[in-house]
């Protein structure tokens, strides 16, 4: 999809969002202490302003980056039918298109953003 | 009193032009109905069981702008809080369910009594008409009448529809109910057998949502138990376990009322805003000193079922915070059911 089309499609996905939380209670990879929407230093506001729920779900996509299995929680729970894994599918192909890393099928391997190797991807420095 | 009769596309034409309104109807939208406000574009559908979000939002929505302020110490009104100006104009909700406008007058209690009048809430419910649509089929999760209401209940409602097929008998109980349906053309005097078939539907429907073994809440023991001896009991361990602390049942439910306020500022504007909140959140509780009187989910579990069954009806005196619509045993992701958390706590 062209870039400028993608953010409209987007916020058109998330319409119905409703801040439930669900998704991200669900997620066995949310498990922050202190998850980001309620830290005090304001990352985003707690109104439904659809800029903040795309903040929301943009976040919680990339902090789930390198570890999501897609179990498909998230999306399943959804009340409001949101195609949550969309944007979770999509950090797992980057980490796999740019690392070939497939999170969760060796328990030795190290996270894929905890560990650095000499010849990973760097073009963007 | 009284009756009038209309064709389904008679009178879903007429809900499309009738002036004076903006109506809301429900919408099929992905997998599921909501209410939205009608629209050329917009088609109604009442073939539908309930709306996925209750129509509170219409009334109570979900971010309200209440104040705004300028941070801008140069400016003589930095600081002060301004009421944002708003128009509550006139309103029609079309195709609410009995338990949705029974709910209405559950959370009435709370925004609209003689110590406070909340100023949105109690426009916004008065410039709205309520016609509502009663249930043919009730499902495995409604209970209605059992907590005081029924699937052709009339409480909260100005006009109610009996859906006959190919045609709509409306009811229509008040002034506001009449002006509504004066508007809407094609209306005809109903005849004796319409009548006499939209009482066997409601007598069916009755029968039915009676004849559910899961609606067995014991609400009258529950009621004569005290207070700290169900707040006390040693249930919520377990009845609290499969709760993923998410707002689907706070979100979704019809009487749930609860709300955070928050200042959002950007450069030097400010707005004050609320938001619905919902107790079973983690930080719902969190004082500014740090100490958060609910934070084991056991706590917040708990404190759900006692407002909605105990507290409410103690301090009100009119029966539970519920009208049993249903939908937070529906979606509740990990499949609690208050009906059945009443019993556990009754016992």
């Amino acid at each position: 999809m062209p870039i400028e089309k993608r953010r409209l499609h987007i916020q058109e996905l998330i319409q119905r969002c409703i801040r439930c939380y669900a998704c991200r209670n669900v997620c066995p990879l949310c498990y922050c202490p202190t998850c980001f929407v309620d830290e005090r230093i304001p990352w985003l506001g707690k109104s439904i302003d659809p800029t903040d729920t795309l903040t929301f779900h943009i976040l919680r996509a990339f902090h789930c980056a390198g570890r999501c299995t897609d179990c498909g929680a998230c999306e399943r729970v959804c009340p409001m039918a949101i195609p949550v894994r969309i944007f979770t599918k999509k950090l797992n192909k980057e980490a796999f298109d740019i690392f070939s890393w497939e999170a969760g099928l060796s328990l030795d391997q190290k996270p894929l953003l905890t560990a650095y190797k000499k010849d990973d991807y760097d073009d963007f420095l | 009193m009284y009756y009038k009769i209309f064709d389904k596309e008679d009178w879903i034409n007429g809900l499309h032009k009738i002036e004076g309104y903006k109506v809301f109807v429900p919408v099929k939208e992905n997998y599921y109905h909501i209410f939205l406000p009608i629209d050329k574009d917009i088609t109604p559908d009442f073939s539908f069981h309930n709306t996925k979000l209750s129509p509170k939002s219409i009334i109570y929505p979900q971010s309200e702008r209440m104040f705004e302020f300028v941070v801008d110490p140069e400016q003589p009104d930095a600081y002060v809080l301004k009421e944002v100006p708003k128009e509550f104009p006139s309103q029609a909700v079309v195709g609410i369910r009995p338990c949705d406008a029974h709910a209405f007058q559950i959370v009435k209690v709370n925004f609209d009594n003689p110590e406070y009048k909340d100023p949105w809430w109690t426009k916004r419910y008065e410039a709205t008409t309520f016609i509502g649509l009663g249930c043919n089929r009730p499902r495995s999760t409604c209970f209605c009448s059992k907590v005081g209401g029924g699937p052709f209940n009339e409480k909260g409602l100005d006009a109610i529809m009996y859906d006959l097929g190919d045609r709509f008998l409306i009811k229509v109980i008040t002034d506001k109910g009449g002006d509504f349906i004066g508007g809407i053309k094609g209306g005809k005097d109903p005849q004796d057998r319409d009548i006499k078939e939209a009482e066997s539907i409601k007598e069916e429907a009755e029968k039915e949502i009676n004849s559910n073994i899961n609606i067995n809440m014991n609400l009258q023991e529950l009621a004569e138990k005290p207070i700290l001896a169900v707040f006390d009991a040693p249930i919520w361990d377990k009845v609290s376990f499969p709760c993923i602390n998410c707002g689907i049942c706070t979100y979704l439910c019809p009487t749930c009322w609860c709300f955070d306020i928050q200042d959002e500022v950007y450069k030097k504007n400010g707005d004050r805003i609320r938001n619905w909140d919902s107790c079973m959140f983690p930080i719902f509780t969190l004082h500014g000193s740090g100490h958060n009187p609910r934070a084991e989910k056991f706590r917040r579990v708990r404190q759900r079922f006692m407002h909605k069954l105990k507290y409410y009806v103690e301090k009100y005196g009119d029966g539970v915070q519920c009208s049993g619509c249903g939908r937070c045993v529906r979606y509740c992701p990990t499949n609690m059911d208050i009906r059945e958390i009443c019993n556990i706590m009754a016992k």
